[in-house]
């Protein structure tokens, strides 16, 4: 099933794909900018708290030192520089409690901011007394030995809570790092099924690209790649795969169209040519026939002279020959006259079967006196179908062939016996012509059945084969010529006509529609 | 295109939610900036889980922060200072113990109280220190309930050693006075020794071992601290003693204990709701700042008595922490 992409192109599916490409490049170097701005922010406000936190205990111990040196001195610019060191710690702790670093730090942070608060006022307990005592007594040194010594105290549990600070910061910054680890480890992870699911998603869509558009440029160039080495009629069309693009599909249509345009024109061209050449055999025939036609009309020309000129002869012999007394000569030339005409005037014609086996009977009247006694004639006749049509000179020339190839060598014992017979069971009219000449042999009688089967060839020895044709041809499938011989023994041949007898109204007789009517040429000078 | 355009929008925005997502998981749950209601300090002898997850709940529900100071061994000095830290430190409210026998603790509380800082005792009293409130057990009932216990486990026959911290404190005192004043009507409960191992493991085993080997006909013995409570268990084993064959009870419920408890090693083990003692002392001090109660008070909490039949898993997770943060000295 094609996809029909209506908008679908070349240009705009790679343009897509380049835009895609870029986009999501630029995501992801956003991404990897703003994670490292991210981890550089975090180390930032890191060091800060670090840096914060020892600029405190730094000053803190230098306040110290000056409210140790104060508490010796009583110089007021000490005390000024402590009060102005004081202030900025403070501002230190209120930015470190601003950090957020964790609940537990900031609680530290405001118990350091309280307790820095606790040692001021200590400080500010020995400045009050300092000033209040003009003159340092051995009693006032007392109470502001006493003031910094709680001063000390304070200071001890500021810097021991510093420690704490400083373990704290330490284990929160631990502890935010190592969920700034797993967070980025996520953020990196995320990153790669990123990438993963642009390079899965875009290998797929340059898959796709290759089926739509790769695939058929490279059918396309196969398939024109056997232009020149093969036959065009060989050349495969271009298979439309699904989703190929639209401009693709089109470029394949027309292609393929192209293909079969030239196939069918090749074809046509073939077909032309031996269309052509079978015009050229067909006259080539025609001329043939048309020769073989002219042959024929000048032999029936021939033989329209010819058979006047044998009958003037053969009356004026036979005149002759009545004016001398000589019967048998008149006898013989009028049985010849009697088949000359025959022959003449049923050629190609349907006759009765006692017509047929009458002039049979002039034939073997002539072939007697030229044999005498050499030869024994015989007819069996069953004279209850001889009124069935056939066609003429079919038995003639079986006589003849049974003369001259079977008894015609024989000198003596000689027999051509003609029995018809009518087979009301099957309904057919047999008619046997058989002598007990030199028969056949299997090889010869195979070559005799072979050209009866392949009848209708014009040729000069198809004496037999011409029979068979025309009986098959007047009596359709039903009819049979066989023909049987034994090597020295002789030779039979059987015409197996189907007849209708009238007063059985059985099936048998009449000629087959299909040839009635027609007009069989034959060839009578070349039989067998 | 339209389609692929989509999809990668869908892609970056929920790449852009899961991202912010895992930001918002990841970031550190402490985080915290706002000004706290209340400002309490726990000094606490040792670690105290069970106490400290009371203080948690409580901070929790009512605002409140609640430091928490603890030790890896019994130190009343550090104990001491760490008040003191408290007390310059300006806190709203100071939590300890008063379990003390050098009177260290006292005089610190007395400071606290000097700067008018609210001192709540926890688990052992000390009356005379001026501390506002005291949340615990009655030490005297505890040893009664103890005594008890003891008699019936022996049927009122045994030759007893006494295990105690320190004598000259007075909770650890109390227990005693209380143990013995169940066990006295019975004429053949005889104590035979008491002795103060002070917490101190190493001396805990040496001094039950001494008692052990020196002390014939020993039946029972009643201990009153916890440390050695959490080991009587294990060297009564060592020294080849079957179980019951010495019957012990005690004070606290560890793993251990409940573990001597089950086996038979211990009769009795008197403890102590600890986590509701945590909570009460922080809701006390949040009421006291608020003018609910007054200036001093004493809440003495009921004891249970955990036999070998001890719930232990259920107790085990009313007393589960959330891994409290304890500033460790």
């Amino acid at each position: 099933m094609k996809t029909k992409r209506k908008n679908g192109s070349i240009k705009r599916l790679l343009l897509g794909f380049l835009i895609e490409t870029v986009a999501i490049s630029l995501f992801l170097v956003l991404i990897s900018i703003s994670l490292y701005m991210l981890m550089r922010e975090e180390d930032r406000r890191t060091s800060d708290q670090m840096l914060f936190l020892n600029d405190f205990y730094t000053n803190l111990e230098e306040i110290n030192r000056d409210v140790y040196t104060y508490t010796l001195e009583g110089d007021e610019q000490i005390y000024r520089k402590i009060a102005d060191a004081s202030i900025e710690n403070r501002s230190l702790l209120s930015r470190l409690a601003d950090l957020n670093v964790s609940r537990t730090f900031y609680r530290s942070i405001r118990d350091a901011e309280e307790m820095f608060l606790t040692y001021t006022t200590c400080i500010g307990k020995i400045y009050d007394h300092s000033y209040l005592c003009e003159e340092l007594t051995v009693g006032s040194k007392s109470i502001i030995n006493r003031y910094y010594s709680e001063t000390q105290k304070v200071y001890d549990a500021l810097s021991s809570e510093f420690q704490g600070l400083y373990t704290e910061l330490l284990n929160a910054m631990n502890a935010r790092r190592d969920l700034d680890q797993k967070k980025h480890m996520l953020f990196l992870l995320d990153l790669i099924g990123v990438v993963a699911f642009v390079l899965v998603y875009q290998a797929r869509r340059i898959r796709s690209l290759t089926y739509r558009v790769i695939h058929p440029v490279q059918a396309l160039t196969e398939s024109a790649g056997t232009f020149g080495d093969s036959d065009m009629e060989v050349v495969r069309y271009v298979e439309q795969e699904e989703g190929t693009e639209e401009e693709m599909q089109k470029l394949i249509e027309v292609y393929n169209s192209m293909i079969l345009r030239i196939q069918m024109q090749i074809r046509t061209i073939t077909e032309n040519a031996s269309a052509k050449e079978r015009l050229k055999d067909q006259e080539l025939e025609n001329l043939r026939m048309r020769n073989l036609l002219k042959t024929s009309e000048l032999k029936a020309l021939q033989m329209q002279i010819n058979p006047h000129f044998l009958f003037n002869t053969l009356n004026m012999i036979s005149q002759t020959a009545y004016l001398e007394h000589s019967d048998q000569t008149v006898c013989l030339l009028d049985s010849t006259a009697r088949l000359l005409r025959y022959t003449l005037d049923n050629s190609g014609k349907a006759v009765t079967l006692a017509k047929e086996i009458e002039i049979l009977g002039h034939y073997v009247e002539l072939q007697e006196y030229r044999f005498g006694d050499r030869i024994q004639f015989e007819f069996d006749l069953d004279e209850s179908f001889h009124q069935m049509m056939v066609p003429s000179m079919i038995l003639q020339p079986l006589a003849e062939n049974a003369l001259i190839h079977g008894v015609g060598m024989k000198t003596e014992g000689a027999w051509v016996l003609i029995r018809t017979r009518y087979d009301g069971k099957n309904g057919l009219g047999i008619i046997e012509i058989a002598d007990n000449g030199a028969g056949m042999t299997e090889e010869e009688l195979c070559r005799v059945r072979k050209e009866m089967e392949e009848s209708g060839t014009a040729g000069k020895k198809i004496g037999l084969a011409n029979i068979a044709q025309r009986v098959k041809l007047f009596f359709g499938q039903r009819s049979a010529v066989e023909i049987r011989a034994v090597p020295g023994k002789g030779t039979i041949v059987r015409l197996l006509l189907p007849y209708e007898d009238e007063k059985t109204g059985e099936e048998g007789g009449g000629p087959n529609e299909e040839g009635a009517g027609k007009d069989y040429v034959e060839d009578t000078d070349s039989r067998r | 295109m339209g389609g692929t355009i989509k999809k990668y929008s869908l892609l970056i925005a929920a790449n852009f939610l899961l991202m912010a997502a895992i930001d918002v998981y990841y970031r550190p749950s402490e985080d915290y900036s706002g000004n706290l209601a209340y400002r309490f300090t726990f000094v606490c002898p040792l670690r105290w889980e069970s106490v400290a997850a009371g203080m948690a709940a409580a901070d929790e529900a009512l605002g409140c922060d609640t430091k928490l100071v603890g030790f890896e061994n019994l130190n009343e000095s550090l104990q001491a200072e760490e008040i003191r830290k408290a007390v310059y430190a300006n806190v709203d409210g100071i939590i300890t113990s008063g379990y003390d026998t050098e009177g260290e603790i006292a005089d610190a509380v007395a400071d606290a109280r000097d700067e008018g800082i609210p001192v709540v005792l926890v688990e052992s009293d000390l009356p005379e220190s001026g501390r506002n409130c005291y949340i615990g057990m009655d030490h005297e009932a505890a040893g009664e309930t103890a005594g008890a216990s003891l008699v019936k486990a022996t049927d009122g026959r045994a030759r007893i050693g006494i295990l105690v911290s320190d004598l000259s404190d007075i909770n650890q005192a109390e227990r005693v006075k209380g143990f013995c004043s169940a066990t006295e009507a019975y004429e053949e409960m005889e104590i035979v020794e008491t002795l103060a191992c002070e917490s101190d493991r190493m001396k805990i085993r040496k001094l039950v071992g001494q008692m052990l080997e020196e002390t014939p006909g020993l039946d029972a013995i009643y201990c009153t601290d916890e440390i050695a409570s959490a080991m009587l268990g294990s060297i009564l084993e060592d020294a080849g003693y079957k179980p019951g064959e010495i019957r012990v009870v005690c004070f606290g419920m560890e793993e251990s204990v409940y573990e001597y408890l089950r086996e038979g090693w211990y009769s009795a083990s008197i403890l102590l709701d600890r986590c509701e003692t945590g909570r009460q002392a922080v809701a006390w001090l949040r009421d006291y700042l608020n003018g609910r109660t007054g200036e001093e008070d004493v809440i003495l909490m009921d004891t249970e008595t955990a036999g070998p039949d001890f719930d232990f898993s259920s107790w085990e997770a009313s007393v589960e922490t959330d891994g409290e943060v304890w500033n460790l000295q």
